[in-house]
């Protein structure tokens, strides 16, 4: 493949140009507008931005983290099967792009929160999401399962409107309600 | 104890807040609301059925009733128990149910003292001590004094688009006309005249219609509105000091550049909110003119945003190509059997694009400029002076507690006008907050109880 002879370096320099101008525009519009393009110019779907696939977790590259701290842009290669459990995004905005296999999205509403600090969720409608397919993160809505539904390996580039060192993962209890667990993405690359 | 009675004209939101207040405000006042629908609350912004037509704030700051704000959501938890928090942005046809249901619980409290004429106002008199107020039915009725509560204006006419041609319709000069979202084929292109909240609207609409053909958004600038973002636990609400509305701008401007900025201007923009009408009050016309000409659609995608579930249908379709936005001026448009051709002059560029779609939809906002409003009622109150458009030819004169300043710059003690025929006197005017505290206030200034001099009435 021709275009995998570039370095990664390269390959970043010119998705983070366009990236940052969008980001600065602050909608989501915009910067899915912009990932939708570089996906159809054929930007997101080098391999060289892609760590391999790895057993047990899906495989998360930190690509960029703008100096200001303004945002981020990650690489995850997802293994058939692999999925992230439901999880927020710190509270960030941002975008998220499918540039090859087939993901499925399944969306949460937060309605209520108990006194123990537990979470109550609306389970919205799954969809699949192909090569080519945006997703985005607006607080309140930035809870969701996001996973490899297909079978081959999937991967997804990731825009996040600030610094994301920490999301928090939930985990069902038996009545309905779910448990908060703080996640440290900085050991995750 | 002497009764007063107020006529109210319109029945939206913000004659229903205004009458409810007034009969639960005092035993010895009557109400008298014109509306020709026969389920009043809903007026024109609740009245869509369509479930993708979401608020543009979330639950918790929608309580008709400032003295308790939690007064919408625990309707909404009543209502539809575990679908929705405190940050949910709900259908806007909800909403038109808890007004109904507001609307519905005046009645009860009132009994006679709230009377519905199923009309429109037509004409509205001074008369002895009094009003004298006609309408559509030819009915007539006198009272103490009147309101004006038509909400938002038709929309603005939009330049170039041609009046009616033969053969089926295919320039609609509202978006709130019914058939304006019904296309003749799936796969029509349509053009959207407008980029801000309306033409979202119509994108949502079209969808639910069954439209998924291509879609068009022109505007001068070609701005879209921001989208709102709720954290957990928001910013602290931050005050600015400065005393101009472009200081607001640039307050906001320099928030943004903060790490967490995302979030932070608009935590600025909705903590200055109470004190931009009395920095708009102090502004010369000079100012407020060139606020309008060069900040105001910047404040406005700002400051009127998008809910998130909005802002992630839109982001999926222009991503996926289907929906398209582009700046700049429209020509004249011709209508044709089958096509409107629409010639677009692109902003910054000497490029003109010649648009074909099979249907073109003003989504422009409301016309401010009171003269050029076919209402019946507002051009009799020109004709006789007792509305006056502003100097800057937005809105009209309206003195701070409400009341109407006639030609001669004297503040009625008869007339008043409530929501959003109040801006351009004010420009925070047209949201559930603000008038419910304006309903609050005239129904105070309005009872007999505490009736004073309406100079004296605080603003």
């Amino acid at each position: 493949m021709l275009l995998s002879k570039a370095t990664a370096d390269e390959v970043i320099d010119s998705l983070v140009r366009p990236i940052a101008r969008a980001v600065k525009d602050d909608r989501v519009t915009t910067l899915a507008a912009t990932l939708a393009r570089l996906e159809a110019t054929g930007t997101l779907a080098n391999p060289v931005l892609f760590a391999a696939p790895e057993t047990g977790r899906y495989a998360r590259r930190t690509l960029w983290q703008d100096v200001d701290g303004k945002f981020v842009v990650v690489a995850i290669t997802w293994a058939p099967g692999q999925s992230s459990a439901l999880h927020d995004h710190d509270g960030l905005w941002g975008a998220e792009i499918v540039v090859g296999g087939t993901m499925r999205e399944t969306a949460f509403q937060l309605v209520d929160r108990d006194r123990a600090g537990r979470y109550r969720f609306l389970r919205g409608a799954s969809r699949d999401a192909r090569k080519g397919t945006v997703g985005t993160l607006n607080p309140p809505l930035e809870y969701h399962e996001f996973g490899n539904a297909g079978p081959t390996t999937a991967h997804s580039i990731h825009v996040y409107g600030g610094t994301l060192d920490r999301c928090r993962a939930f985990t069902a209890d038996t009545d309905g309600w779910w448990n908060a667990n703080q996640v440290d993405l900085r050991r995750h690359g | 104890m002497a009764e007063t009675t107020v006529l109210v004209a319109g029945g939206g939101a913000s004659g229903v807040l205004l009458a409810a207040r007034l009969v639960q405000r005092s035993e010895s006042v009557r109400v008298v609301l014109v509306d020709p629908h026969d389920e009043l609350g809903r007026g024109m912004a609740y009245a869509t059925a369509c479930e993708a037509h979401l608020l543009n704030a979330p639950a918790a700051r929608m309580s008709a009733f400032p003295e308790e704000p939690e007064h919408f959501v625990r309707w909404l938890a009543e209502r539809h128990p575990g679908r929705f928090a405190a940050t949910s942005f709900v259908p806007r046809a909800l909403y038109g149910d808890y007004l109904v249901a507001i609307a519905a619980r005046a009645h009860d409290t009132a009994g006679s003292r709230l009377h519905h004429v199923r009309a429109s106002a037509t004409n509205v008199v001074l008369r002895g001590a009094g009003v004298h107020l006609t309408c559509s039915s030819g009915e007539r009725i006198e009272g103490d004094a009147f309101v004006l509560a038509s909400g938002n204006a038709a929309p603005a006419w939009w330049p170039g688009m041609p009046t009616a041609a033969p053969g089926a319709q295919r320039v609609f000069a509202s978006a709130w006309d019914e058939r304006a979202l019904m296309p003749q084929h799936a796969d029509e292109p349509v053009l959207l005249l407008g980029t801000g909240l309306t033409a979202i609207d119509a994108v949502l609409g079209l969808h639910q219609n069954g439209h998924r053909g291509p879609v068009w958004m022109v505007s001068r600038r070609g701005l879209l509105p921001h989208e709102h973002r709720l954290l957990d636990a928001p910013p602290a609400a931050a005050h600015p000091d400065g005393d101009a509305i472009e200081d607001l701008l640039g307050y906001a401007r320099m928030l943004a550049r903060d790490a967490r900025g995302a979030t932070t201007w608009r935590a600025a923009i909705d903590g200055a909110r109470p004190k931009v009408n009395r920095l708009w009050r102090s502004m010369s016309v000079r100012d407020q003119r060139s606020f309008v000409r060069h900040a105001l659609p910047y404040w406005n995608v700002h400051r009127h945003r998008m809910a998130p579930e909005t802002a992630k249908i839109v982001a999926d379709f222009i991503a996926t190509g289907r929906l398209r936005m582009l700046a700049g001026r429209t020509g004249e448009m011709t209508s044709g059997a089958t096509v409107v051709r629409v010639p677009v002059r692109l902003r910054g560029s000497d490029e003109e694009i010649v648009l074909d779609v099979a249907r073109v939809i003003n989504c422009s906002g409301p016309e401010h400029d009171v003269r050029k409003l076919a209402n019946p009622l507002m051009q009799g109150l020109l004709a006789q002076g007792s509305l006056t458009p502003t100097a800057l030819g937005i809105g009209a004169e309206i003195a701070p507690n409400g009341a109407l300043v006639d030609r001669d710059g004297v503040a009625s003690e008869r007339l008043f006008a409530i929501g959003p025929v109040r801006f351009g006197a004010l420009i925070e005017t047209t949201a559930i907050p603000e008038i419910a505290v304006q309903a609050r206030e005239l129904a105070d200034a309005l009872s007999p109880s505490t009736k004073r001099s309406p100079s004296s009435t605080r603003s």
